[in-house]
């Protein structure tokens, strides 16, 4: 029956359409930005060398999405950008992943007054409206790239806290666990082997989602100057860099960069959505 | 369940959670910074600011105390002095604040207003055109950054096609020839008491853009809550059983069905406050509006971090309180819930 | 006199598996003023039945083939807004979870006056005292207070009360009772069944009740029709398939019955389990499970044969003289 189980789930995720493209355009998106310096005639101006002789060109066969105030192109800024802006999104989620999750089984697998403590903590994290907490956070720390994400998630972790809480919660109780505990398996070997396996699935389902939204804060906040610094630009940076030319004319500054984070939120939280639906046997039955 | 308790229990919680959240605000701003003082003495400080800084602030004196300190004031109500205006944080809160109120307010009526019933359809026809349609629209809205929509919403309505204008809360010639009598702060509120409806028409003017493209996070996230519960409750057998009584559609849909699906879909008003809370950060900066949102992104770039913690303190109060309102008037209208 | 008649009704699910076969061909007549027995265990297809005869199945099943007569109309053919006139005007279902059956959010009184309204015309004034009646004849205390009173502030046996009071409303010919008792107290269902007996004694309704216990329907129909695996294995009078049933399914069903005296370890159980549906069943569908199978039963479906006075079996074993 499991077999089946796997089997049908990676059916249904191909069978989603919107899944599938998503992924490709996700692919496209993470290959350009890993291998940006080899597909780019421009990689020095990506990384932030001027070119002034180019300033804002508009887009050409040159430069097929024009060039910024700098002269740069905004092909290469933009698979440069693809590195910062992608990486903060996936460093957001795993490190709020690699807080949350432990302190939730804990809180869960252990109960009584831990269980408590942790999630009141929890209450005073979510309590911030989402970004307010990190801005202050940043400005603390002082503005930088790795100190953004740090502060994202910071303020992200209780999310999965709780998450993998609910979920230890609903298998602690399970027959096996007590059979594991009345031969005097350690807690330990019990939460990796029974508890960890059972709880993976809705983190990487509730992961894929945030990646998105993820990306979207991170470039929030490099937006308000709190996030990669020049020379280097993620998309954020590079929407707040046009936004002073954008209504004269220089459309192409902002908009591309935009539409990159647009697209790339959508993509995976159209992956979100997919990998959710063919994870639970239920929702397919209700979609 | 009894009312009382839960109001009782709610309440405390939310006590809690406001002790909490003035810990964590004193250890972002006391613990975590290398040199808090350099840091509430602003951009390039001279070392005699910081001394005279490190002194008010009590940072030789241990943790505990400066704790009480910092209570102490907040407890008179005192937030402190920007660094950068050296005006007092309340004062420039209280002109800031409703500004911000306003413009969130209506994002939050947009998005409540357009998203349960669109949500409320999509969820009773699943698997049809429009409830992929509803979908799209609804990732869309999540997935959109912000303040990139609210350019590409100024390029299109402001210099293409002029309907509307590119920023700020009300036009120069209203603030000269038929100002806003100053009550609530609000715009509309103030300009509708004093039957300015000139001023109170350009106010509705200015804040149509900003409004809407705040009110994309939410409305995607109203959308797709209420489109989930409605397909949940549809899947019920009371459901089932009022098709079986011969019940017609409309009927069940939108008088028995919608009101169960309205229940856990409240919760969205509370999220709903806050995305758009935060949307307007970066909003208001775009569209030069005199909030709380751009007092703090200059903050930022002031290095005025007196201002950022405030406003995270105080946002976040309001926020509590909306969340706290949610779920009292939530369990209130649940007839599962007795009052005594 | 039949007032409803099931001939040859094929149901299929559309599953990521596959396709199910619920019911593969049921054939059974419900008569005026009786109560209809429908038995058999989990997943042999007697709640489909009781759905597809409203036409409320889920929406991954297709009726592939058969007719349902009601009053000389194929409600299988008739259009969507005649099928909604019928449902809870001329046929009326009770749930097997009351308290699921009910919506939370509304009192009694509304849930009631909701079905007033979509089928009959009284004015509003005269709704709430047919409300109250109704309430009064299902015997629930009180039954001017009950009106505003909302579900979870019942009892089950109340809620499951209100729910055939509910059914009632519209004055139907007929009611699919789906295992009204199960989610019951033993004493409470002793007075469900009561109640139904009354109603059906007393209105002249006649009455589909979908059971998995025998024992209900010992007490409380006048026929019974055991459904194996989406087929009728046996069919006819309560008395007659109690006092001789034919079929091994049946007989295995009526050993696990326990009887009062007898001791638990004298309960016998049927081996194994009923097939999922899914494959594709050649022979007698019960011949894995029949502890007098045949060569014949794998290879051959025994079709429905007389064993009495208006008492039917499909099974090779007893009634191998007729097939040959």
């Amino acid at each position: 029956m499991a077999r089946i189980e796997v089997g049908s789930s990676a059916w249904f995720l191909i069978r989603d359409r919107a899944a599938l493209i998503s992924m490709a355009f996700l692919l496209l998106i993470a290959v350009s930005a890993i291998f940006a310096p080899l597909l780019t005639p421009y990689a020095k101006q990506g990384m932030g060398d001027p070119d002034l002789t180019a300033k804002f060109k508009p887009p050409s066969i040159e430069h097929p999405l024009g060039a910024d105030s700098l002269g740069r192109d905004q092909v290469a800024r933009l698979m440069f950008g693809a590195r910062r802006s992608l990486s903060m999104g996936l460093l957001v989620v795993l490190i709020a992943i690699a807080i949350g999750a432990p302190l939730g089984m804990i809180a869960g697998y252990l109960g009584g007054w831990i269980d408590e403590a942790i999630m009141r903590v929890t209450d005073v994290f979510l309590a911030f409206p989402p970004l307010l907490l990190a801005i202050a956070i940043a400005a603390a720390l002082g503005a930088s790239y790795i100190n953004a994400v740090m502060a994202i998630a910071v303020t992200w972790w209780p999310w999965y806290a709780r998450l993998a809480r609910a979920q230890t919660l609903s298998v602690r109780e399970r027959a096996y666990i007590e059979a594991a505990n009345s031969i005097g398996v350690r807690d330990r070997v019990i939460i990796r082997r029974h508890i960890l396996p059972n709880i993976m699935t809705p983190i990487i389902v509730q992961g894929t989602l945030d990646v998105g939204t993820a990306i979207l804060v991170a470039a929030g906040l490099s937006f308000i100057g709190l996030g990669t610094q020049a020379p280097f630009a993620d998309w954020g940076v590079m929407i707040s860099d046009g936004r002073l030319f954008f209504l004269s004319g220089r459309w192409w500054l902002s908009t591309f960069p935009g539409l990159a984070i647009f697209l790339t939120a959508m993509a995976f939280n159209f992956l979100g959505d997919g990998v959710r639906v063919a994870a639970d046997p239920r929702l397919r039955r209700l979609l | 369940m009894v009312y009382l308790s839960f109001l009782l229990r709610r309440m405390g919680l939310s006590v809690f959670v406001l002790v909490g959240v003035l810990i964590l605000t004193f250890i972002v701003s006391r613990v975590i910074p290398s040199n808090p003082a350099a840091l509430y003495a602003g951009a390039r400080p001279r070392p005699e600011q910081v001394e005279e800084i490190e002194k008010k602030l009590g940072l030789d004196k241990p943790l505990t105390e400066q704790f009480r300190v910092y209570l102490a004031d907040l407890l008179d109500g005192d937030l402190g002095e920007s660094y950068h205006s050296r005006r007092s944080i309340n004062t420039d809160l209280s002109i800031f604040l409703p500004a911000t109120l306003e413009l969130v307010i209506a994002a939050v009526v947009i998005a409540l207003v357009f998203g349960i019933p669109i949500g409320t359809l999509a969820g009773a026809y699943p698997r049809s055109p429009f409830d992929y349609a509803t979908r799209f629209v609804a990732i869309a809205g999540v997935s959109v950054p912000s303040f990139w929509l609210a350019l590409i919403a100024q390029s299109v309505f402001f210099s293409q096609l002029g309907w509307l204008p590119l920023g700020s809360r009300i036009s120069r010639d209203a603030t000269l020839f038929y100002p806003i009598a100053a009550q609530t702060g609000f715009y509309l509120i103030d300009a509708a008491i004093s039957g300015n409806w000139d001023a109170w028409f350009d106010a509705l003017h200015h804040l149509i853009l900003p409004a809407l493209v705040l009110s994309a996070y939410p409305l995607g996230v109203t959308i797709r809550m209420t489109q989930a519960s409605m397909l949940e409750v549809l899947s019920e057998t009371y459901i089932t059983a009022a098709r079986a009584a011969g019940l017609s559609r409309p009927v069940i849909l939108f008088k028995l069905a919608l009101k169960n699906a309205i229940m856990p879909a409240l919760t969205v008003v509370g999220l709903s406050f806050a995305y758009s809370i935060t949307g307007a950060f970066l909003v208001e900066v775009i569209f030069s509006w005199p909030g709380v949102g751009k007092y703090v992104t200059e903050a930022v770039l002031n290095v005025d971090f007196p201002v950022i913690i405030a406003v995270t303190l105080v946002v976040t109060v309001f926020y509590i309180g909306v969340n706290l309102a949610v779920d009292l008037i939530q369990a209130l209208l649940d007839p599962r819930v007795r009052l005594i | 006199m039949a007032i409803l008649t099931v001939e040859n009704l094929r149901v299929q699910f559309k599953t990521p598996y596959g396709a199910v076969y619920a019911l593969r061909g049921i054939d059974l007549a419900l008569a005026k003023g009786d109560i209809l027995g429908l038995v058999g265990e989990t997943g042999c297809g007697k709640s489909v039945t009781g759905r597809s005869i409203i036409r409320l199945l889920d929406e991954n099943a297709q009726i592939t083939d058969g007719k349902i007569i009601f009053e000389d109309n194929d409600l299988l053919q008739v259009d969507d807004a005649e099928m909604r006139r019928i449902r809870g005007n001329r046929i009326a279902m009770i749930f097997q979870d009351p308290a699921a059956a009910l919506n939370p959010l509304f009192t009694i009184g509304q849930q009631i006056n909701d079905v007033l309204r979509a089928h009959a015309s009284e004015a509003r004034e005269d709704r709430r005292n047919r409300i109250v009646e109704l309430l009064a004849s299902v015997g629930l205390p009180d039954p001017a207070q009950m009106v505003d009173v909302y579900p979870h502030q019942l009892s089950g046996g109340q809620q499951q009360r209100a729910m055939i009071a509910q059914s009632l409303a519209a004055e139907p010919d007929v009611i699919i009772a789906d295992e009204p008792t199960t989610a019951l107290d033993v004493t409470i269902q002793a007075q469900i069944l009561d109640l139904l007996r009354k109603l059906q004694r007393e209105r002249a309704i006649s009455v589909i009740l979908i059971t998995h216990d025998l024992g209900i329907v010992a007490e409380t129909c006048q026929h019974v029709v055991v459904l194996y695996a989406g087929r009728v294995v046996e069919q006819g009078s309560v008395a007659a398939i109690f006092a001789d049933p034919q079929h091994p399914y049946t007989r295995g069903l009526l050993a696990a019955l326990p009887r009062p005296g007898g001791r638990g370890a004298d309960l016998k159980v049927i081996p194994g389990s009923v097939p999922s549906g899914l494959e594709r069943i050649v022979g007698c569908a019960f011949a894995p499970r029949c502890e007098h199978v045949m060569e014949r039963c794998r290879q051959q479906q025994p079709a429905l044969a007389e064993m009495g006075s208006a008492h039917l079996s499909a099974c090779f074993l007893h009634a191998s003289a007729q097939y040959d």
